[in-house]
Order: C-alpha cells, then structure tokens, then sequence
C-alpha cells in the first residue's frame, strides 16, 4: 500500500517534469526536470521526504538494473562501432583521468581561495 | 519450442533479472569496481541473445519494461541532492565551480580527442555527454544524434576508469581536500564513481554523489549549445 502510493506520487512528479519540460522554448529531458522538481518541492516541504522515501531508494539503488534492456541494445548497433571499440575505449580513459585531475585541482584553488579572502 | 520461450514477454524480464542478480553475486564474491554487476549482465545478455540466435527485438519486448523505470529513478536523484543541500550550502562556491569547470573539460577533452582520432560525427555526439550519469547521458545523445546503447557503455567504462584510479591519484599526488576529492570522482565517474567514493570517506561520498546530480544538469546545459 505504502509502495504503491510513493510509486503514484513519483510517477505524478515524472509526469510534471515532462509537462513543464515541454513548455520550455528548447530540448529539455522531462526526467532531468522531474528530478528539479523533486528537490524543489523537497527544499519547499511541499513534498516530505517520508512520502517518497522507500520507493525512491529503491529507484535509486537498482538504478543499474534498469540500463540492462538499452545497454543490450549495443548488440544491433555493433556495426557502427566495429573498427572504432579501441579508439572509444582511449578516450574514455584519458577524458576521465584529465577531468578528475582539473576538478580536484579546481576546487581545492577556490577553497584556498576562499580561505585568504575571509582571513584578509 | 525455442519460438514460443523468446517470444514470451516473460523471455527479456527473466534474463534481465537473471543476469544481473549474476553480476551482483560476482560483485559480491570479489569486491573489485571492475566486476561491475551492470557489465557483466549487458554481456551475459549480449553472449545469450547471439548463442541462441534470439532477436533483440524479442529480447526488448518485455525487457523495455524496465527501461521504463528509468525515469522515476532519474527523478529520484533529486533525494540524494536534497540529502546533502547542508553540504552543498557550505561548499557552493568550490562545488559549482569544480562542476561547472570539470564539465566543460569532460566535454571539450571528448570532442578534441575524438577529432582527432576522425570518428564520425555520430561518435563524437555519443561521447558528448560522457561525464553524466547515464539515465541522463541517454537523455541528451539522444537529442544529439548518437547512438545512445554505446553512449550508456562508455559512461559505465569511464565509471570504472574512476573508480580504479581515484585511489591510485589520492597516494601519488596527495590529495589531502576531501570536497575537492569527492567532487573530482562525482564529475569524472559518476556512479561507479561515487560508490567507490563512499568507501573512501564520508565527505568524499556525499560530494561525489551530489556532483554527480550537478554535473548531469550542466551536461543539459551544454547539450543545448550543439
């Protein structure tokens, strides 16, 4: 019963998300909008986290599960990407290691910063 | 006989389920990011479907099912966002610089290196959107034009990628700011990422997970600009 009204209640803010999301004068996914939504209205305590709590942990803890049946898709599109797998694979590497090194970097300047601006 | 199993709306949820609860158990036995439970199930999937000769399409039946659940989940990253607004608020200024700034290098480093490499221009839209969290990555290949099944592969692989080097970049250039650590792993690795955060620290953890949320809405953000 519990389950079944935090479902409702998630699925109604998915389905604001999508009709917000379409009244914007661009692109914008309804699930990325759905997902402002909620912590709007958590920030608001219009909504309370008890009263989605159970079922969106459990959303977001298998959020995994949920990429099997699209991430299996690969399978029919395995031509497109035949000579390129090792060349994708590269970049995936190196993008990844050059970002988290320039975030790292970033952040600690702004907090260093941040400190000398409040100790002068 | 093989007809009336695959056929069955049954055939995708039971394999997917199968297989997954198959990658959680190797997960669980050797505690590694690379056995990566999603991985494992997507190539169980992938080995089953072209051993047995069985279409996707039979397969993706009752499988989309499950995709559907995507977007509920999605929304729900507004819980873990809203956990740690205490957290957010006394960091804002670093936290949404190191966001915004690791964002747009993801982006860029995606774009120059596949250039460079002279993939095609359906390639390089897939890799735009690398350094969000999946549900949302897919969101925005597919408004690119990308193949959108790779797109969720490389953003797992780079995950990974996170996960293994994080701790090897903590030891050698040490990296002693908790906040700067957590919001480099949530920007470059995102879940994988963030799970391997949390065994780091708690700090690590909560940022990692909050610029994971963040760095998803740039990545819209920048979408918009292609």
């Amino acid at each position: 019963m519990k389950i079944i009204k935090q479902f409702a209640i998630i699925c109604g803010l998915c389905l604001l998300g999508e009709g917000v999301a379409s009244l914007l004068p661009f692109v914008f996914p309804g699930s990325v909008m759905a997902m402002l939504l909620t912590l709007l209205f958590l920030a608001l305590r219009w909504l309370k986290l008890r009263n989605i709590e159970e079922t969106g942990n459990f959303l977001l803890s298998n959020m995994a599960f949920f990429f099997v049946p699209s991430a299996t898709g690969i399978i029919e599109r395995l031509e497109d990407i035949r000579g390129s797998v090792l060349i994708l694979v590269f970049i995936s590497i190196l993008s990844t290691i050059i970002t988290m090194i320039v975030t790292y970097y970033t952040v600690a300047l702004v907090t260093a910063w941040m400190k000398r601006g409040r100790r002068e | 006989m093989k007809e009336v199993l695959t056929q069955s709306d049954m055939f995708g949820l039971f394999l997917s389920c199968l297989t997954y609860a198959i990658g959680l158990k190797i997960k669980q036995k050797c505690n590694t990011p690379i056995a990566n439970p999603l991985l494992i199930a997507i190539a169980l999937c992938i080995l089953v479907l072209t051993v047995f000769d069985i279409p996707y399409a039979d397969y993706n039946q009752g499988a989309s099912g499950i995709t559907l659940l995507l977007v509920p989940a999605t929304a729900m990253l507004g819980i873990s966002i809203y956990k740690e607004l205490e957290t957010l608020k006394k960091n804002l200024l670093p936290v949404l610089v190191g966001c915004m700034v690791g964002s747009v290098v993801s982006v860029v480093c995606s774009i120059v290196f596949c250039r460079l490499f002279g993939l095609t221009d359906e390639l390089v839209a897939t890799m735009i959107p690398r350094a969000a969290t999946s549900p949302i990555a897919m969101e925005v290949v597919e408004n690119l034009g990308g193949i959108v099944p790779v797109t969720v592969a490389v953003v797992i692989f780079s995950g990974i990628v996170g996960a293994v080097t994080a701790p090897i970049f903590i030891q050698l250039f040490r990296w002693k700011n908790r906040v700067a650590t957590g919001v480099a792993i949530g920007v470059s690795s995102s879940a994988a990422g963030t799970s391997k955060a949390i065994e780091i620290g708690e700090v690590e953890g909560a940022m990692s997970g909050l610029a994971v949320g963040i760095t998803g809405l740039l990545t819209v953000v920048i979408g918009l600009f292609f």
